[in-house]
């Protein structure tokens, strides 16, 4: 079943939860739906209709395996979180004979789209999302934004200290920074050199000297629940 | 749903190629397609034309000769109405495929000027660096092409190296580069000069003695029975000044036993070593504008022997010469000669029919993750702008939009995206899609 | 007398496993029976989803004959088979499936003796190694790997 597919995002990165882990939220169930997506996960190879072809041969033998054979309707829609979309999925769900539950490979915003509009079927996550990230080469990705809220991105050359820095410090790096590196973790290049690199070449060193004030992390990030964004102006 | 992947299947070929680099390879690939009325733009960064090859005795074993073969060639490309020689330009980008070349080239006063070859020749040859590490500054130093212009220059009289009378040489190979048989055999030519014509005394150091080329084994057994004295080592020899003279000191490799073996002192008047062979430095860039496969070493195109000689990774590029592993000469000249019958008759028909296997991406489905461009080792998928009716029914806003795109003919059929693709979004045309349907549901 | 004679499906290259395979029916080598060949223009042709899709309609093991390292007729080919196949072993390591079910072989196109013993020694293992778990759930009679012994 293939829907049409927009130019989508591609920066959340996710990985397909352990197959042992997917199987033990299955085991209740005889027939499922397991939904792709081919926005994001299928741009990180954890989703996408390549994916969920893969899954659903692997779910379908070890379950075989057990003597508890499960039957798997397989469907790759172009997004899942818009509201649309996850409805075309109910469609699907409630045409479809016995299925029992979803398993849905999108993102966790995915997974909750869909889940609020479809009230009496258990959807299951099929991946984990990790992180918005960058690729640093094929098949290598890294977590590049924390969604903080107020990019202070022009502060720091383009180098994010909240997402990059193990420590998240917002002034300079700290004792352990070594030859580049980060003590917590050594293959992590330090964030704070990575800036200072960035600004001297821009000619912007003096941009050091400005103290980063600590962030409102109660108003400019989730600290204080979930955050909205309403534009009064498009509303319908 | 549009069929946006129509696209002719044959494509029109004219008889246009550029060739890059004007040395000894570039020079006869152009003589030879010029001379079966192909036109030919040859571009060379260099004001000059001629590459390397002054720097050696390429053709022949007297010196001197490779002037003449070559500039035969460089005349008859200065007065053909088949070629245009530009000098002092360089390749800047290159758009399109195999049928759709667009070349940018910009020319030394600035201007730039776009050419639509069919197929581009890649010959821009390698450079050499002279390296005296290790070796006492004393005058007592030369490298191979100084050897070739001494040998050149001198007539009947005697060799004189710096106003004195040259009476004792030392070549040292292995030490520059690997592998590389234009020095060994530059150094047997030049050392059965000197013992023969000039009667010098003439010592070859190596390690291993690389004699697999033509005559290869017959200049050798010559420089045996002329006097050439070798001496096999090592580690790097000892490197001193004894007076005026230089001096190569090592162990005797004869005796097996290294706590007997003797040291071997060589007096000479001259140490002569090959320039080290490197790659162009610019060959990376290059090999990202025309997106070849860089090989092992900074050379253009990896070591797979299904690609020897011209082939690359891409439908109408084409790599010869020393610019993809520096050669001998009538190596060079054989594969000049390959590839210009190659791509005579590749544009002879005037068509190519693309296929028979050729792969097609479902824009609809394509996710823009970018691993078809960047996994295609023919460089033959772009991200493209499809044209088409509206096909958006929620949220959609124009009838353009961007997706991934396979050149048929640039496209070789393997397949290797078909698989990759993470939203299986494409297909590979003229598949037998029976045989494969039973594993691929 | 019921004899298991395991099911291979082969994933033959056209560059090196089909002239290779050709070859050896010239030579008029013996190959186990039971074999599928499904030829595909390049290795890399090969998708992950057949190695398991083979597996689960109940074959006993999946060969893969690609081009031997640095030899491959598109460069990547050989290599990208290989990764995939290593990336399904894995998988099947986790459902509980024998990974050395699954092979890939480097060959070249006149190798026709090697084709045959690969496929020889292949049979002899899945023979050590037993049926498919998966066909035997059913029923053992009917699977459809077990023939009759004269």
């Amino acid at each position: 079943m293939q829907m049409l597919a927009l130019r989508s995002d591609q920066m959340i990165k996710a990985e397909q939860k352990p197959i042992e882990e997917i199987l033990t939220y299955l085991d209740p169930y005889k027939k499922i739906l397991l939904s792709g997506c081919g926005a994001c996960v299928t741009v990180c190879h954890a989703g996408g209709e390549k994916e969920v072809s893969l899954l659903a041969s692997s779910l379908k033998m070890a379950r075989n395996l057990t003597g508890k054979p499960l039957e798997i309707q397989e469907i790759t829609p172009a997004r899942q979180c818009e509201p649309e979309f996850a409805e075309e999925i109910v469609e699907i769900v409630e045409k479809t004979e016995g299925v029992e539950a979803v398993l849905s490979l999108s993102c966790g915003i995915g997974v909750q789209t869909l889940a609020r509009f479809l009230t009496k079927t258990p959807v299951i996550p099929g991946v984990n999302t990790v992180f918005m990230g960058e690729t640093v080469s094929h098949g290598v990705w890294e977590e590049r934004c924390q969604a903080c809220g107020n990019c202070l991105l022009e502060r720091t050359g383009g180098v994010c200290p909240i997402a990059r820095c193990s420590k998240q410090l917002l002034n300079g790096p700290c004792g352990g920074s070594s030859k580049g590196k980060c003590e917590i973790r050594q293959e992590t290049d330090c964030a704070w050199q990575l800036i200072y690199d960035r600004l001297k070449s821009l000619g912007q060193l003096d941009k050091l000297r400005e103290v980063i004030p600590a962030k409102n992390w109660g108003t400019e990030s989730r600290d204080k629940g979930p955050r909205r964004i309403v534009r009064e102006d498009l509303k319908i | 749903m549009p069929d946006l992947n129509k696209v002719a299947q044959s494509i029109p070929l004219k008889r246009e190629v550029l060739v890059l680099g004007g040395g000894v390879s570039g020079i006869t690939i152009a003589d030879i397609l010029a001379r079966s009325g192909i036109h030919v733009t040859l571009v060379e960064k260099r004001k000059n034309l001629g590459g390397l090859s002054k720097q050696f005795c390429l053709f022949s074993n007297r010196p001197g000769d490779s002037d003449n073969r070559i500039s035969g060639k460089m005349a008859r490309l200065s007065e053909s109405p088949h070629i245009t020689l530009i000098t002092g330009a360089e390749l800047v980008g290159m758009e399109g495929h195999f049928g759709s070349f667009q070349a940018k080239i910009r020319k030394e006063s600035g201007e730039t000027i776009l050419l639509f070859p069919s197929a581009v020749v890649v010959a821009t040859g390698y450079i050499t660096r002279r390296d005296a590490k290790g070796i006492p500054d004393s005058g007592c130093l030369a490298f191979l092409s100084d050897m070739e212009r001494l040998i050149a220059e001198t007539g009947e009289s005697g060799l004189l190296w710096n106003g004195k009378p040259l009476n004792t040489v030392t070549f040292v190979l292995d030490q520059a580069n690997d592998d590389i048989k234009l020095d060994t055999s530059t150094v047997f030519k030049q050392s059965l000069v000197l013992r023969q014509k000039y009667n010098c005394q003439v010592y070859v150091l190596c390690k291993d003695l690389k004699v697999s080329f033509t005559s290869g084994e017959r200049l050798y057994r010559k420089a045996r029975e002329a006097g050439v004295l070798f001496f096999k080592y090592e580690e790097t020899p000892e490197y001193s000044l004894v007076g005026d003279r230089i001096c190569v000191a090592l162990p005797d490799n004869t005796n097996l036993k290294k706590e007997e073996q003797e040291k071997i002192t060589l007096l000479s008047d001259l140490l002569v070593l090959p320039e080290v062979c490197l790659p162009d430095p610019e060959a990376e860039q290059l090999c990202r504008i025309l997106r070849l496969r860089m090989g092992k070493g900074g050379r253009f195109m990896d070591d797979n022997p299904q690609f020897l000689r011209i082939r690359s990774n891409r439908r109408g590029v084409f790599v010869a010469g020393a610019c993809r592993f520096p050669q001998l000469p009538a190596e060079t000249l054989k594969e000049a000669e390959a590839a210009a019958q190659e791509i005579t008759a590749l544009l002879a028909p005037g068509v190519y029919e693309c296929g028979p296997l050729v792969a097609e991406v479902n824009a609809d489905k394509c996710a823009l993750c970018y691993t078809c461009p960047r996994l295609c080792p023919h460089s033959a998928i772009g991200i493209e702008r499809y044209a088409g009716k509206n096909v958006y029914y929620v949220l959609g806003n124009g009838d353009r939009w961007n997706a991934a795109r396979v050149e048929p003919a640039a496209c070789y059929g393997c397949g290797i995206c078909v698989a990759e693709c993470p939203a299986r979004a494409i297909s590979l045309r003229g598949e037998d899609a029976l045989s494969l349907d039973a594993y691929a549901k | 007398m019921l004899v298991f004679i395991p099911k291979i499906v082969a994933f033959c290259c056209e560059q090196s496993g089909v002239p290779a395979a050709e070859m050896a029916e010239t030579l008029k080598l013996s190959v186990p029976a039971n074999l599928e060949i499904v030829p595909v223009p390049c290795a890399g042709r090969t998708e992950t989803l057949f190695l398991l899709k083979a597996l689960e309609r109940g074959a006993d093991g999946v060969i893969v004959f690609a081009c031997h390292e640095e030899n491959c007729q598109y460069l990547i080919g050989n290599m990208r088979a290989k990764s995939r196949l290593l990336y399904a072993q894995n998988l099947l390591q986790k459902i509980g499936l024998e990974k050395e079910r699954l092979e890939i072989c480097n060959i070249a196109t006149n190798s026709g003796v090697k084709f045959a013993e690969t496929l020889k020694d292949k049979a002899i293992r899945l023979k050590e190694l037993g049926p498919n778990p998966l066909t035997r759930i059913n029923d053992p009679l009917a699977h459809a790997n077990v023939g009759i012994k004269e």
